[in-house]
C-alpha cells in the first residue's frame, strides 16, 4: 500500500501539524465555552438595552464564514501594530466565532430549563446571577451535551481553514508533504484519516458524558 | 468606507460566483442526499451500512481536506476540472451526506401508524413512499435542510484556499491592493450576512411552525 508508506515515512511531519491542530483546538475551545456562557447569560437577559446588542453580535458572527473572520484577524492585526503570528489569528477568529456557536447552543438549554426554575432560585435568596450559575447553567449544560459535541467537532474541523493563511497545522502539512514526494491527492487521504481519529474520539468523549454518571462503566 | 464603496462592484461580481457556487452546492446536494436517506430509509442492511460509513466519513473530516483531496485527485483520475467545478464536487459530497443523514432519520420519524394505515387501505408500497412518508418526512426535514444550506453557502468560501474566484478570494485580492482590511471585510461580511441571515431565519420560522402546528 503506498498510502501506509506515506502514512509511516511522513510520520513526524504530519504529527508536527497534528500537535498544530490540537493546540489550536485547546486554546480556542476553553475560550470559546466561558465566553459563550457570558455571552448567554447578556443573551437570556429580559432588558432589550442588554438583548438586543448581544443577539446581534451573535447572529453577526454565526451567519458569516469562519475562512473569512481569520482572514480580518490575519489583515487587520498589522494595522493595528500588532505582529501576531497567524496561529494565534486564527486562534482569536475560531475562537470569536464558536463563542457566537456555543452561546446559542447554550441558550437553547437556557431556554429549556422551566422558568419556575428561575423563581425558585430567587425564592431561596440567590441573586439572579446567582440563580443563572448555580440553578439554571447546570441544568441547561445537562440538556446540551450531544450539540455541545457536534460543535466540538466542527471546531475540530474549522482548524483547519488556518491552512488558508499559511499556518503549517495538518491539513498544510499534508501539502507540504505532497510538494515534497511524488503523491498527490493520496496524501489528504492520510490528512482525512488523521482528522477521522482526533473528531471520533472527541464524540466518543461527548457521548460517554451523555451517560448519566452513575451508569458509566 | 470610500474604499468598500470604490470596490462594491468587484465584489459584487464576486459574490455573484458565490451564489452560483451555493446554488450548484445546495441543489445537487439535496438530490444526492435525499436519494442516499431514501435508500438508506427503506433499504435493507447493507444499503444502510454504506451511507453509515459515508456519512460517518464525511462529518469527521474537515471540508478543507474534501476540497483537496478533490483538486488534486480530480485531474489524476483523468477528469481535468477546473477548481471551482472540483470545489463544488467536494461541496457537494460533503453536505449530501448531511443530507441523506437528515432526510433518512425525518422518514423514520414519521409514525408507524400513519404508515400501516396506508397499508391497510391497500396502497403500494411506492404510494405509501410517494403519498406518506415524503410529504410528512420532509416536512420534519425542511428546517435542518435550510440551515445546511445557510451552511454550505458559508463553506464556499474555503474553495478561495484553491484559488476559486469567489468573493472570499476576490476581498482578500482587494485587501491586499489597499490594505483596507478591516473597511473591505466588513462589507464583505456583510453581503455574506445578507445571504445567510434569511435563510438561518427561514429555518427558525420553520422550525416554530412544525412545533405548533
Amino acid at each position: 500500500m503506498n498510502w501506509l508508506n506515506l502514512a509511516a515515512g511522513w510520520l513526524p511531519e504530519f504529527f508536527d501539524g497534528f500537535l498544530v491542530t490540537l493546540a489550536l483546538v485547546a486554546m480556542c475551545l476553553p475560550v470559546a465555552v466561558v465566553l459563550g456562557v457570558l455571552l448567554v447569560l447578556l443573551r437570556v437577559s429580559e432588558r432589550a438595552v442588554v438583548w438586543v446588542p448581544t443577539y446581534a453580535v451573535i447572529e453577526f458572527l454565526r451567519n458569516v464564514p469562519t475562512f473569512l473572520l481569520i482572514l480580518v484577524v490575519y489583515y487587520g492585526a498589522p494595522l493595528l501594530g500588532s505582529r501576531l503570528d497567524g496561529i494565534y489569528c486564527g486562534a482569536i477568529a475560531i475562537a470569536v466565532q464558536h463563542t457566537a456557536y456555543l452561546a446559542e447552543v447554550f441558550r437553547g438549554g437556557v431556554s429549556a430549563v422551566p422558568r419556575t426554575q428561575w423563581d425558585a432560585g430567587r425564592a431561596i435568596g440567590l441573586k439572579p446571577a446567582g440563580v443563572f450559575f448555580r440553578v439554571v447553567l447546570p441544568q441547561a449544560v445537562l440538556k446540551v451535551v450531544p450539540a455541545i459535541g457536534n460543535q466540538v467537532v466542527v471546531l475540530i474541523k474549522d482548524t483547519s481553514l488556518v491552512a488558508g493563511i499559511g499556518v503549517v497545522d495538518l491539513t498544510l502539512s499534508g501539502k507540504l508533504v505532497m510538494e515534497r514526494t511524488a503523491s498527490s491527492y493520496e496524501v489528504f487521504v492520510v490528512i482525512a484519516a488523521f482528522y477521522l481519529i482526533l473528531t471520533t474520539i472527541a464524540s466518543a468523549l461527548f457521548r460517554w458524558l451523555e451517560i448519566p454518571a452513575g451508569k458509566r462503566r | 468606507m470610500d474604499v468598500a464603496i470604490l470596490n462594491l462592484g468587484y465584489l459584487l461580481k464576486a459574490a455573484i460566483v458565490t451564489l452560483e457556487m451555493a446554488a450548484a452546492t445546495v441543489v445537487f446536494s439535496f438530490l444526492l442526499g435525499t436519494a442516499l436517506g431514501v435508500f438508506a430509509a427503506l433499504g435493507g442492511t447493507a444499503v444502510r451500512s454504506v451511507l453509515t460509513v459515508y456519512v460517518y466519513i464525511v462529518r469527521g473530516v474537515p471540508v478543507l481536506v474534501l476540497i483537496f483531496i478533490a483538486y488534486f485527485g480530480l485531474p489524476r483520475m483523468g477528469l481535468d476540472a477546473p477548481n471551482y467545478v472540483a470545489a463544488t464536487i467536494a461541496l457537494v459530497i460533503y453536505f449530501a451526506a448531511f443530507v441523506a443523514d437528515i432526510v433518512r432519520g425525518s422518514i423514520l420519524a414519521v409514525p408507524k401508524t400513519t404508515v400501516e394505515a396506508g397499508m391497510s387501505i391497500g396502497l403500494r408500497k411506492a404510494q405509501i413512499l410517494t403519498q406518506i412518508q415524503l410529504p410528512l418526512g420532509m416536512r420534519l426535514a425542511l428546517p435542518p435542510l435550510v440551515t445546511t444550506a445557510s451552511i454550505a453557502v458559508k463553506s464556499t468560501s474555503y474553495a478561495s484556499i484553491v484559488g476559486v474566484w469567489e468573493l472570499t478570494y476576490a476581498s482578500r485580492e482587494v485587501v491586499e491592493r489597499t490594505l483596507a482590511a478591516f473597511q473591505i471585510f466588513f462589507a464583505v461580511m456583510l453581503i455574506y450576512f445578507c445571504i445567510c441571515y434569511p435563510i438561518s431565519l427561514g429555518a427558525t420560522y420553520l422550525q416554530r411552525r412544525l412545533k405548533t402546528s
